[in-house]
C-alpha cells in the first residue's frame, strides 16, 4: 500500500514539475517575442531618419524609398497576439522590410557624397547595432521555442501541454527562401 | 585617427621585433646606459648580501644545531639528524640574508628595463601590478577559490585603439598547514568600443550536475544556451541579459574564442564581460618576466631577449582576444 502511495506521489510530483516547466517555457517564448519587438521598434524608429537623409541625395531612387516607407508601415501594423500564424506573418513582414533596407544600403554605395555624409554614417552605425540586437533577440527566441517544443513533445509533454494552455507550437524564426540563395558575385563584379 | 569613408577602422597590429639572431647584442647596446647602472646596483646588492651572509649563515647553522640538541636531549646523539637541522638552518639563514635584497634588485631591474622593451611594441609600458577585482572574478566562477594572491607584473597601453592591461597572477589556497597553487597565468582587461547590456561570464562546463548546482548558486544571472555544440561542450555561459549576451556571443565569437586555447603554452581561456570591459583569464604554467638573478651579470642579452619574448607572448594573447571582439562587429 505504501509502495503504491509512494509511486503515485512521485508520478504526481514529476507531472507537476513538468507542467510548471511547460508554463515557464511558454512564458519565456512570450518574453523572447517581446524582446524581438523592442528591437524591431528601434529599427522602425530609425527608418524615417534614414530616409530623410537619403532623400537629400538619392532623387532617382524614389521607388525604393517609397517601398521602404510602405514596408515599414506594414511591419508596424498591429496583429492579434498568441497565434503561430500571426507570429509567422509578423516575421515575414519584417523580413521584407529588412530586405528593402538592405537594398537601400547597397544603393547608398553608389552615392559617394551620401556615403561620406556624417549623419548618414551615424545612422548606418545605429542601424547596424540594432540589426545585431535583432539577430541576438531572434536567437534567444529560437532557443526558447526549442526548449518549449522539447518539453511539449517529449512524453508526458503532449498530455500536459493542453493543461498548460499550449495548444499550438510557435514557429521558429527562419529566413525566407530568397535570402538563402547563394550570392552570385558576378552580378556585383560586372 | 580619422576613419575612411567605408567606416572601417584600418588594422594596425603591433610589429613583432626583428629575428633574434643578433637581437641579444642589439638589446644590450640599446639598453647599455641602463644596464651599466643596474650592474652597479647589482654590485652593491652583492656586497650587502655577502655581509648579511657572514651574519645569518652562522646564525642559521647555530640555530639548527641548538634545535637538534634540545630535540635530542636525553637521547643518544643522532649525527645525521643534527647535520640535517644544521643544513636547514643554513638554508633558512641564506634566504634571510638574500631574500629582501634579491627581491629589491629584481623589481629594480624590471622597473628599469621592461618599460623600454614594452615601448618597442607600441603604446605600452610596464609597471608593478595593480590588482584586478579578484573577488568579483571568483564570485563569477572565472577564477577558482583562493586565499592568497600574488601579482608582480603588469603591461598597460593601447592596442588597436583599445586600452589594455595584462597582469601576471598567481593564486593559492591554504588548506590546513599546506598551501596549494590553484591558478597561474594572465589576466587581461580590455576596453571594448561599446557597452554590453548586463554581465556575461564564460566559465568551464561542469557537467550536468556541476552546471545544475552552479545555476542555483548564481544570483541575478541565468544560463545562456548557445547554438555551437563545440562551444557548449567546453563552456557554460551565464548572463543577466539573454539578448545582450547573444549580441556579443555570435557564432564567429565562439569559434575564435575556442581557437585561443590553441595558443602555445596557454590553457583554456575564460572571460567576464561587464559594461565596456572584457576580462580574459588565460591559465599558463611557468613564470613570465623573470630578470637575471643578482648572481648573474645585468648585461645579459639572452635574458633581455627572453623578456622581450614574454612581452610578445602576452600581447599576442590580447591581439587574439581583440580579434574575438572584432568578429562580433565584422
Amino acid at each position: 500500500m505504501i509502495w503504491i502511495a509512494g509511486i503515485a506521489f512521485v508520478v504526481v510530483l514529476v507531472g507537476y514539475l513538468w507542467y510548471a516547466m511547460i508554463i515557464t517555457r511558454r512564458n519565456r517564448v512570450g518574453e523572447a517575442l517581446g524582446g524581438i519587438d523592442v528591437q524591431l521598434n528601434q529599427r522602425h524608429d530609425l527608418v524615417p531618419n534614414l530616409l530623410t537623409i537619403a532623400r537629400r541625395f538619392m532623387q532617382h531612387e524614389q521607388e525604393l524609398l517609397t517601398a521602404v516607407t510602405e514596408l515599414r508601415t506594414q511591419a508596424q501594423a498591429k496583429r492579434p497576439e498568441g497565434s503561430a500564424k500571426n507570429i509567422a506573418e509578423k516575421f515575414a513582414a519584417e523580413e521584407k522590410l529588412e530586405g528593402a533596407l538592405g537594398r537601400l544600403m547597397v544603393a547608398v554605395e553608389a552615392y559617394p557624397d551620401l556615403q561620406s555624409d556624417g549623419p548618414m554614417i551615424e545612422a548606418q552605425r545605429g542601424l547596424q547595432e540594432v540589426e545585431t540586437n535583432i539577430a541576438a533577440a531572434r536567437r534567444f527566441y529560437n532557443a526558447s521555442v526549442g526548449e518549449l517544443r522539447n518539453s511539449t513533445q517529449i512524453f508526458p509533454g503532449p498530455f500536459l501541454a493542453r493543461l498548460a494552455g499550449v495548444t499550438e507550437e510557435p514557429p521558429f524564426f527562419e529566413t525566407t527562401a530568397e535570402t538563402r540563395v547563394p550570392i552570385d558575385a558576378s552580378k556585383y563584379l560586372g | 585617427m580619422s576613419e575612411p569613408s567605408t567606416g572601417r577602422v584600418p588594422e594596425i597590429a603591433y610589429e613583432a621585433p626583428a629575428a633574434p639572431v643578433d637581437r641579444a647584442s642589439l638589446l644590450e647596446r640599446r639598453l647599455a646606459p641602463i644596464l651599466t647602472e643596474l650592474e652597479q646596483v647589482r654590485g652593491e646588492a652583492r656586497a650587502q648580501i655577502f655581509s648579511r651572509l657572514v651574519l645569518f649563515l652562522p646564525l642559521g647553522v647555530a640555530g639548527g644545531f641548538l634545535f637538534a640538541f634540545f630535540d635530542q636531549k636525553g637521547e643518544a646523539t643522532n649525527v645525521g639528524s643534527m647535520l640535517f637541522h644544521m643544513g636547514m638552518g643554513a638554508v633558512f639563514g641564506w634566504f634571510l640574508a638574500t631574500g629582501p635584497i634579491s627581491s629589491r634588485y629584481r623589481m629594480n631591474y624590471k622597473n628599469r628595463v621592461l618599460p623600454v622593451l614594452a615601448a618597442d611594441f607600441g603604446d605600452f609600458t610596464y609597471r608593478e601590478a595593480q590588482y584586478p577585482d579578484f573577488e568579483r572574478l571568483r564570485r563569477e566562477g572565472i577564477l577558482p577559490n583562493h586565499s592568497r594572491v600574488a601579482c608582480e607584473d603588469e603591461i598597460v597601453g593601447r592596442l588597436r585603439g583599445h586600452a589594455v592591461s595584462i597582469v601576471e597572477a598567481k593564486l593559492s589556497i591554504r588548506s590546513g598547514k599546506r598551501t596549494r597553487e590553484v591558478f597561474r597565468g594572465l589576466i587581461a582587461t580590455i576596453e571594448l568600443p561599446r557597452s554590453v547590456n548586463g554581465t556575461i561570464a564564460i566559465v568551464p562546463d561542469g557537467g550536468s550536475i556541476g552546471n545544475f548546482a552552479d545555476s542555483f548558486m548564481r544570483r541575478g544571472s541565468e544560463r545562456i544556451a548557445l547554438e555551437d555544440p563545440r562551444f557548449e561542450a567546453v563552456y557554460e555561459v551565464y548572463g543577466s541579459d539573454q539578448v545582450g549576451a547573444r549580441a556579443l556571443l555570435t557564432p564567429a565569437f565562439m569559434e575564435r574564442f575556442l581557437a585561443i586555447k590553441d595558443k602555445p603554452g596557454f590553457q583554456r581561456p575564460l572571460a567576464f564581460v561587464e559594461a565596456n570591459r572584457m576580462v580574459f583569464v588565460m591559465p599558463r604554467p611557468g613564470q613570465l618576466f623573470q630578470p637575471p638573478s643578482w648572481r648573474d651579470p645585468a648585461r645579459d642579452g639572452a635574458a633581455l631577449v627572453q623578456l622581450e619574448r614574454d612581452i610578445d607572448t602576452v600581447l599576442d594573447v590580447v591581439d587574439a582576444a581583440l580579434d574575438v571582439d572584432r568578429s562580433t562587429r565584422a
